[in-house]
């Protein structure tokens, strides 16, 4: 086995490695988003250490170009797929998974609720309230914050609220 | 080097099929969707390798068109199907939310 045989080898089983990874990623990922940033990276990686590796065995140059073309445009469609598809989700409201709360202990309580609260300004047009209301620091956010802090005017936060949509 | 090539070509065609499985578990249609776009990516990279383990050199062709298939299918879905009005009340809009 040659020395480019064995950088071939390398590069291919990276590439294999990283669409496993993005796969993997892609099942085990909580919400749109994160799937998403997993998908990408097997596109771009992935198929870009495979073409790689192809590379030193094409018969021609018109067959390495055209390895290189199929990864320019798989470049490009999973850059603007990615885009697309996270901003679809986001206008339409798909709620972002806000993760689990903080180790015991690890964080002030009342850094944490600011932080709750930071979360749901930006967010506020777009989380459902049942969400809102299942989330631990949903929850410490309604209990304990003062109305007057809450960054969210309180038009967009009753724009999505099951509990008051059939009443206006 | 073609054992090479056999070995990532089953691995890529096992993790095309893993990946399947979240299409069928969804939940919403955005994932199914992305589901979709790295199956047809996988596929390029599949085809790709079988091109040169087989001495098959009209596979990259059907890898380049694959390619390009699988952006146009994203791209048709998200301004078609799933455009963001945000309204709630299409039918699928509960199934995006869990």
């Amino acid at each position: 086995m040659t020395a480019i045989e064995l950088v071939q080898g390398l590069l291919l089983a990276a590439g294999a490695g990283f669409f496993a990874v993005g796969t993997l990623g892609l099942l085990r990922f909580p919400d749109v988003y994160s799937r998403v940033h997993a998908l990408t990276k097997a596109d771009n990686l992935g198929l870009g250490l495979i073409v790689f590796g192809l590379l030193p065995s094409a018969a021609s140059p018109a067959t390495a170009v055209k390895l290189l073309l199929v990864w320019g445009i798989a470049l490009v469609a999973s850059a603007t797929a990615g885009y697309l598809v996270a901003r679809a989700a986001h206008r339409r409201g798909v709620a972002p998974w806000t993760g689990t709360p903080d180790p015991q202990g690890s964080v002030d309580p009342k850094n944490r609720g600011r932080r709750a609260n930071a979360a749901h300004g930006l967010w506020a047009a777009s989380v459902p309230d049942r969400l809102a209301r299942s989330h631990p620091s949903g929850e410490a956010r309604r209990d304990g914050a003062r109305p007057d802090t809450d960054p969210a005017p309180a038009s967009a936060k009753r724009r999505f609220d099951p509990d008051t949509e059939g009443e206006r | 080097m073609t054992a090479l090539l056999e070995l990532v070509a089953v691995l890529l065609f096992a993790t095309l099929a893993a990946g399947l499985l979240r299409v069928w578990r969804g939940p919403g249609i955005a994932d199914r969707m992305l589901a979709a776009q790295l199956f047809g990516t996988t596929g390029v990279a599949l085809l790709l390798v079988l091109a040169e383990v087989q001495a098959a050199p009209a596979l990259r062709d059907v890898a380049l068109v694959l390619a390009l298939l699988a952006l146009l299918a994203v791209l048709a879905f998200v301004a078609r199907v799933w455009r963001g009005t945000g309204s709630v009340d299409t039918e699928d809009a509960s199934d995006d939310r869990d």
